[in-house]
């Protein structure tokens, strides 16, 4: 589709754009939900900015550990092609990375500052799906994450810096984006009427995980890793649902 | 009644409060050095420096904002924020060489 952007000299990445704009309306939501329940102002964007950091950092890492096996078998071959191997490292993210480098600061932040941890979950946790429907955007405009390839329900790019160009592929990115909208929706009405009891992290993260476990499916694109038939979003997909039932379990065994 | 403090209009109204100013920590001037830095250095030179920059940067400037709460504390977040903004273009997907290199080796 359209991968970059060019005003005037400068050639930009259309993901930033997405990225930053859905990083802003995110940012604005929260701001206002902090307003509404009332939250401090302070501590809720240190939160939130720390959470970006920590969504970098997150996502950079888990997106190293993935390739890790395919930079180990063409090691020699990278040493001979150093700013290959450059570009490879510093460019991809993956999604569960960041957000669980986006939970732990927050996490880290609240306790360190010994704040109430169920308010701010409550507050934050709606604008997770907001920002990822613009970052999947993003990755539809990129020509990354792409679907399977279908002639009847495919889109081909033109231009890409992932799919390859000319075949149609289904554009799974549109479908989490729109998953993503609906997500929001319901968190941001279930905070509503849930207000300060902090559930509304668990079930984003719980309804999140299904989705992401069942899109994968309709996925593509090899690089993201495959590891016995499930991909690596998927694994970390059940491992989530794994831990909010044995959470939800153990509550039920303490009280 | 008058105080010394008043006189000398060390005090703003915050909040309909009147604060005294604090004086701007150490955390709260590196924060801003680094983001004005990662600013510049982002937008033209490397981005990967400037992202670096613009991280430590927010990280000193929550600290700052926290604990010795100032309108330097509050600049310096702010344009650590704006400088990884900036720089983050050098880290968004770009999967084409991955692709050419999982094709070969995987």
């Amino acid at each position: 589709m359209y991968p970059f952007i060019t005003l005037g000299d400068l050639t930009i990445p259309t993901m930033w754009f997405t990225t930053v704009g859905g990083g802003v309306v995110a940012a604005i939501f929260v701001l206002l939900r902090a307003r509404a329940l009332p939250l401090p102002m302070v501590d809720v964007t240190n939160a939130g900015a720390l959470g970006m950091v920590g969504l970098l950092i997150g996502g950079k890492l888990l997106y190293l550990l993935t390739i890790l096996p395919v930079l180990i078998r063409a090691w020699a071959f990278l040493m001979q092609n150093t700013a290959l191997l450059a570009e490879i490292l510093t460019s991809g993210t993956v999604f569960y990375g960041g957000l669980f480098g986006f939970l732990g600061a927050v996490w880290w932040y609240l306790r360190h500052y010994h704040l109430p941890q169920p308010p701010f979950w409550d507050c934050l946790a709606p604008a997770i799906p907001l920002f990822h429907l613009f970052g999947r955007v993003g990755c539809f405009l990129n020509g990354c994450c792409y679907g399977f390839e279908s002639q009847s329900l495919g889109i081909a790019f033109s231009h890409s810096i992932g799919a390859p160009k000319g075949i149609p592929y289904f554009p799974v990115q549109l479908v989490e984006a729109a998953c993503n909208g609906v997500l929001f929706l319901i968190l941001w009405q279930y905070e509503k009427r849930h207000r300060g009891q902090g559930k509304t992290l668990p079930l984003y993260l719980g309804l999140y995980a299904l989705l992401r476990f069942c899109l994968e499916f309709l996925r593509g694109d090899v690089v993201r890793g495959i590891w016995w038939g499930l991909s690596t979003s998927q694994w970390i997909s059940l491992g989530i649902l794994l831990v909010l039932l044995w959470r939800r379990r153990h509550r039920k065994v303490c009280c | 009644m008058y105080d010394d403090n008043m006189m000398n209009n060390n005090f703003e109204p915050q909040n309909g409060n009147f604060q005294p100013h604090q004086q701007p920590s150490p955390i709260a001037i590196a924060s801003l050095v680094l983001g004005i830095v990662g600013i510049i250095v982002g937008l033209v030179a490397n981005a990967y420096v400037g992202l670096i920059c613009g991280i430590v940067g927010i990280v000193l400037g929550s600290k700052a904002r926290k604990e010795t709460p100032s309108p330097m504390a509050d600049g310096g977040f702010i344009c650590s924020i704006v400088s990884t903004c900036i720089s983050g273009a050098a880290i968004v997907c770009a999967l084409c060489a991955l692709g050419t290199l999982v094709s070969l080796f995987a």
